[in-house]
């Protein structure tokens, strides 16, 4: 049996056949041994510890009581977040938006793979969205005849492909991916090697948490009230998870219609 | 020495020369529904140029109507142009295309090979058989030639007696502008020879700037040379295999060797490319295509062989292949790169190799890069396209994100609540089509706001826009739905409500 270490090689380079004990041996000899090994499990997320001092960097969410939560002060740039929500528009994609809208910001794309509906432009650039960094991957992938002919793969393979060679690529900052049924385990553990290697943000998005992922926060959006978005803290790497948050949304999309009402009076 | 060929009706005599030979034909500007080009059947018909279309309807009913607009009109008559220059360059080292019916040829250097003008007339001639109605002049001037062939005046001069020739042409046998030609009359001359002893200052105040040029051209005081003919950059390199290819990667180090030939090609001529063609060829001649497509245009020879690598992995020759034909024709020139040496690899790079990848495995539509445009209706105001755009400004309400903190830095860090971003004024997901739906599970809490499309783009209705609350099933069954998911309603002209996005 393989330790977990392993995978990052298989990502990245072919798999090589060692059958002489001599080679085994030569293998392990040129591993470093001691603090060395240490140091890269923890730096590769393989090693968890109480007080998460692995991660690479973090940046705040702009919602300060999620801020408090989070371990680092912020999203962490370098591993899997998970958004579970059970119908659109409960605000899921509030907790994102000033995150998206920075990482478009700097060279490179922000990619997004398998949004459910349409994009609509104007609101993303009205939050500060760079559109022209913004490569969206359909959720229609390899369905068409011609395509799926050529692919020769079914759509969440294709997509789950895509996923990987966009943050392989090193030109990605951050990748949106949602999702229609959880993904297996195994191709969850490989996009989160991927991510500590390539230091590339993961946001999924869910209708219901999967039953095991290994990804670094999971948070449930429970409800949208007028000014807050309640919030279910499910899981977080190096802090206690389970807590519930009212998270301050100012509500004002309304102005404009207030103003028409006022108006009108 | 110089040989002009003026040849007035080119483009329809290149793309319909079978209505040309039989009956009247007419060539229409498609924005203002003028003749711009009439066959000789249709001119003796009593149509002229600039006749509007319904003129042209009353003299002649069974005249063929040609409408086409600026651009196409523009490509077709350049592609015309392009062919015919093409095959005159089997007479001259020098040709140059005049305008969209004219070309000149430089004749002198060929005399001892091709013969006297008169012969090389001849030759030409028959060379673009089926042609018709052209005309054919000489001289040792570029602009003598030019003249007396455009006046239908086909006249073959030599050194010795052209100032002759030109001496006692009458004014009114040359072809010059109306207005031109009406101030020529108004002054009274009649003779060539009268206008050429005229001052070229006199000529310039009181006739026409430019035909005081011309005249100084037509007798050789200045010397015109036309631009010449450049043929488009086409690539085309056959190979074949020492050994039959019954797999696709057996293709892949002759197909390599190849790609390093037209990467070394474009690099002579200081071109990209974005498409190349393969044709591998069986035993019998059967053409099967490969296709390689570059996101953006290269000319180094590492992205041609990536996409080349995944391309081939999707190719399965259906029977043993014994050539191959590498072919393109279009190249773009090359953009200008930065003199600095030292400066830091481009993210753009590895971008364009990530867009190449995922087109060679999942396809042309497997990606795209959003943009806003300007209209009325919310579902019409984002698009998608391949290419990606030249980012634009900082938006300013980016800065209220932070700088990345490293993790070192989190004990110092204390935790300062940022500023809340302001909401969004629309929704972040649009619907491809509208959902029709029932009002009792919905709250309405804002609107309405009236969206309608730009008449000039063809959208008259309006729709009533409105922030609701969604209740679900748990309305109907008096349970209180507690989720409070936002959603963006319309009601349309027919008091019709639709739900067409989510709110963030």
């Amino acid at each position: 049996m393989k330790p977990p270490y392993s995978l990052e090689e298989s990502l990245t380079e072919p798999l090589t056949m060692h059958t002489s004990d001599e080679a085994q041996a030569e293998q392990a000899l040129s591993k470093p041994k001691g603090p060395a090994s240490l140091e890269s499990l923890l730096n590769h997320g393989q090693l968890w510890r109480g007080k998460g001092q692995h991660t690479q960097g973090f940046h705040s969410t702009s919602f300060s009581e999620l801020d408090q939560v989070l371990p680092h002060g912020g999203w962490p740039q370098d591993a899997i977040i998970e958004l579970i929500s059970a119908a659109p528009g409960l605000g899921d994609m509030a907790l994102v938006l000033p995150e998206l809208a920075r990482l478009s910001q700097q060279e490179g794309v922000v990619a997004c793979i398998a949004p459910p509906w349409l994009l609509h432009g104007p609101m993303l650039e009205e939050s500060g969205v760079c559109l022209e960094r913004l490569l969206c991957v359909p959720s229609s992938l390899a369905l068409t005849k011609e395509n799926a002919k050529k692919s020769k793969q079914e759509p969440l393979q294709s997509q789950q492909w895509a996923a990987e060679q966009i943050i392989k690529s090193g030109g990605c900052n951050g990748l949106l991916y949602w999702q229609a049924k959880p993904l297996p385990f195994i191709h969850y553990r490989r996009l989160q090697m991927l991510c500590g290697q390539f230091h590339c943000p993961v946001f999924m998005f869910h209708q219901s948490a999967p039953l095991n992922s290994p990804s670094s926060v999971r948070l449930k959006i429970v409800a949208r009230a007028e000014k807050h978005l309640h919030i279910q803290v499910l899981k977080v790497r190096g802090a206690w998870g389970q807590q519930m948050l009212n998270i301050n949304v100012q509500n004002q999309p309304y102005h404009r219609y207030q103003l028409a009402k006022a108006n009108s009076h | 020495m110089w040989l002009y060929l003026y040849c007035p009706h080119l483009f329809l005599q290149s793309w319909y020369l079978k209505h040309y030979q039989a009956e009247p034909i007419v060539l229409v500007d498609q924005m203002h529904h003028c003749v711009t080009d009439a066959s000789p059947q249709a001119l003796s018909a009593g149509i002229v140029l600039g006749m509007k279309l319904s003129s042209v309807q009353a003299l002649s009913p069974s005249c063929q109507i040609i409408s086409l607009n600026k651009h196409n009109l523009q490509q077709a008559m350049d592609a015309a142009m392009a062919t015919l220059a093409k095959k005159l360059m089997g007479f001259s080292s020098w040709v140059s295309p005049d305008g969209q019916d004219g070309v000149y040829l430089e004749i002198a250097s060929m005399e001892k090979l091709l013969g006297r003008p008169e012969v090389l007339t001849q030759k030409v001639q028959q060379a673009l058989l089926p042609l018709s109605d052209m005309y054919f002049a000489s001289a040792p001037y570029a602009k003598t030639a030019r003249l007396l062939a455009r006046s239908h005046i086909n006249e073959h001069l030599e050194q010795s007696n052209f100032k002759e020739y030109l001496n006692n042409l009458r004014l009114s046998r040359l072809a010059f502008a109306p207005s031109i030609e009406h101030a020529l009359r108004k002054l009274g001359l009649k003779k060539l020879n009268e206008l050429l002893q005229l001052k070229r200052s006199d000529v310039a105040y009181r006739i026409d700037q430019d035909l005081a040029q011309e005249l100084d051209f037509l007798l050789g005081h200045k010397k015109f040379l036309p631009t010449p003919f450049e043929l488009p950059l086409q690539f085309y390199l056959p190979h074949d295999l020492a050994c039959e290819a019954e797999h696709a990667q057996q293709l892949r180090f002759p197909l390599k060797h190849v790609l390093n030939q037209f990467c070394q090609y474009m690099v002579q001529h200081n071109v990209v490319a974005q498409r190349v063609i393969i044709h591998c060829l069986d035993r019998e001649q059967q053409a099967y295509p490969i296709y390689i497509e570059l996101a953006r245009g290269s000319s180094q020879l590492e992205p041609w062989l990536d996409m080349l690598k995944y391309t081939l992995e999707q190719f399965k020759p259906p029977k043993a292949i014994m050539r191959l034909v590498i072919g393109c024709k279009v190249f773009e020139t090359q953009s200008p790169q930065s003199d600095d040496f030292f400066q830091s690899p481009s993210q753009q790079k590895t971008v364009d190799g990530l867009l190449n990848k995922l087109r060679s495995r999942l396809g042309k539509e497997s990606y795209g890069f959003l943009h806003s445009e300007p209209h009325g209706l919310p579902e019409l105001q984002t698009s998608t396209s391949q290419t990606q755009r030249a980012p634009k400004a900082v938006a300013a309400s980016v800065s209220r994100a932070g700088p990345l903190i490293s993790a070192q830095a989190i004990n110092h860090h204390s935790l300062v609540s940022q500023p809340i971003p302001a909401t969004p004024l629309q929704p972040v997901w649009l619907l491809p089509q509208a959902k029709s739906i029932a009002m009792a599970q919905y709250e309405i809490l804002h609107g309405p706001e009236r969206k309608q499309g730009f008449w000039w783009q063809g959208f008259y209705g309006y729709r009533d826009y409105y922030i609701a609350r969604y209740l679900g099933w748990a309305k109907n069954n008096n349970q209180q739905n507690k989720q409070g998911a936002l959603h963006w309603l319309f009601r349309d002209d027919n008091n019709q409500w639709w739900l067409h996005g989510y709110f963030p």
